[in-house]
């Protein structure tokens, strides 16, 4: 019998070892391909409203990226190398993501029983568990400074070394988001070079006022004004 | 885009399609997650700098030819626009024509069926279970669109299919549905038929 074990153990890691390695069904292809479509132009498209809003919002938030732009750099040309060096625009990028999360959570599911230390709830085996990002992004006990607050220089002092799991736009751990680079790299590029010739404007209290809607989070009220500087 | 851990036993509504495809157990998430997660580093995606450049001056421009007074309520609308151009090229070669001149006359078939399918998808996550599949199952409008879906991407298969096997070899390292379409299996008819357990990849 233990004989008999032992080869199943072995045929069930050749066995993952060539899922592996090989491909994917035509019809997996075509899932594939509408699920990325899908998934990264809806979630990226609501982080840049997210930006475009609070932008507006936030005027000196906007000065402050347009300074750094300007910074050593009299012809405005957007490479590379000054992309990577633009600090404050990576701390306000993480700010939108962790002021206003397009994704509500992300779930996990038990792999044997446990129980919650604090409330003593009981969680079976294969129940999923729903961690809400946004939750833990705005839980005063995970930020020196409120969280209720949008300030990205939280990411260069205070709030530098934060809990890891509070912020978690993108999910954590074996089974994160695995667009993520791709849509960091895309709002970065893409918020700097909007910031390199507009200004946007609030458009007024009623009509900018922001507030959440359906799966994916996308500001329900956005009306802003885009002012060429250049 | 993120990876859930579920059990997913029947799946016929888009609610559980889309769901499966994010959720991928086991061997499936190891199959999919090698021919994908290469390409979405960021080493790789950087490569793409220009491109999104270039997109956003595209989108500038239009703002630009709008009245300075102008109060912009379609924010959502025009970033979705620039990202499904950006990942269009990124991903799939394919220009889905977001960003032109006249934003308000796009006529590609494929963006209007994308929208229409996010749409549901918003409209049907937080129905019961049982609504979805009525809706998924018998409205006509959805069977069309995903028809109109499944014809687009198979003639992005089909046009992959027919380059060079040097170009698609030297693309698959870089472009998505290159090296979507370079993990096809070869016999994938009888593949389909066995259970996830069995298959060979």
């Amino acid at each position: 019998m233990n004989k008999i074990r032992k080869v199943k153990t072995f045929n069930r890691k050749i066995y993952k070892f060539i899922c592996y390695l090989l491909g994917l069904s035509r019809n997996e292809i075509f899932n594939e391909t509408l699920t990325l479509l899908i998934g990264a132009f809806d979630s990226t498209s609501s982080a840049l409203s997210w930006f475009i809003h609070l932008m507006s919002k936030y005027p000196q938030v906007q000065q402050k990226i347009k300074a750094e732009l300007m910074k050593d750099n009299d012809n405005q040309q957007l490479t590379l190398d000054l992309l990577d060096s633009l600090v404050y625009l990576d701390c306000v990028v993480k700010e939108v993501l962790r002021f206003c999360p397009p994704i509500i959570g992300t779930l996990r599911t038990l792999t044997m029983d446990d129980r919650l230390p604090e409330s003593g709830f009981q969680l079976r085996e294969g129940d999923s568990v729903l961690i809400a990002i946004n939750n833990l992004a705005h839980d005063p006990r995970y930020w020196s400074i409120d969280p209720e607050l949008f300030y990205p220089e939280r990411f260069l002092n205070e709030d530098k070394n934060h809990h890891p799991y509070a912020f978690i736009p993108f999910g954590n751990g074996h089974r994160q988001c695995i667009g993520q680079d791709l849509a960091r790299f895309e709002l970065k590029v893409i918020a700097a070079r909007l910031m390199q010739y507009v200004t946007f404007g609030d458009g007024g209290p009623e009509i900018n006022a922001g507030g959440h809607s359906e799966a994916i989070i996308k500001p329900r009220h956005i009306g802003v004004t885009i002012h060429f500087d250049r | 885009m993120d990876f859930f851990v579920l059990e997913v036993s029947s799946i016929n509504s888009i609610k559980s399609k889309i769901i499966a495809n994010l959720i991928y157990i086991g061997p499936a998430f190891k199959r999919h997650a090698t021919v994908i997660v290469p390409l979405l580093r960021r080493g790789k995606v950087v490569s793409n700098f220009e491109l999104i450049i270039d997109c956003t001056d595209r989108l500038l421009n239009n703002w630009r030819r709008k009245p300075c007074e102008k109060i912009h309520t379609d924010i959502v609308q025009q970033s979705q626009n620039l990202m499904l151009a950006i990942f269009g090229f990124i991903g799939f070669n394919y220009d889905f024509e977001t960003l032109n001149d006249d934003e308000n006359e796009n006529n590609n078939e494929l963006t209007k069926e994308l929208h229409y399918k996010m749409s549901v998808f918003q409209m049907v996550s937080f129905s019961p279970r049982f609504l979805s599949k009525i809706y998924t199952n018998f409205s006509p409008r959805y069977r069309r669109s995903q028809g109109i879906i499944n014809k687009y991407l198979n003639e992005m298969t089909e046009k992959e299919l027919n380059e060079s096997p040097e170009s698609r070899a030297e693309r698959k390292r870089t472009c998505l549905i290159a090296s979507l379409v370079a993990s096809l299996q070869q016999d994938e008819k009888s593949e389909a038929m066995k259970n996830e357990q069995d298959k060979k990849g």
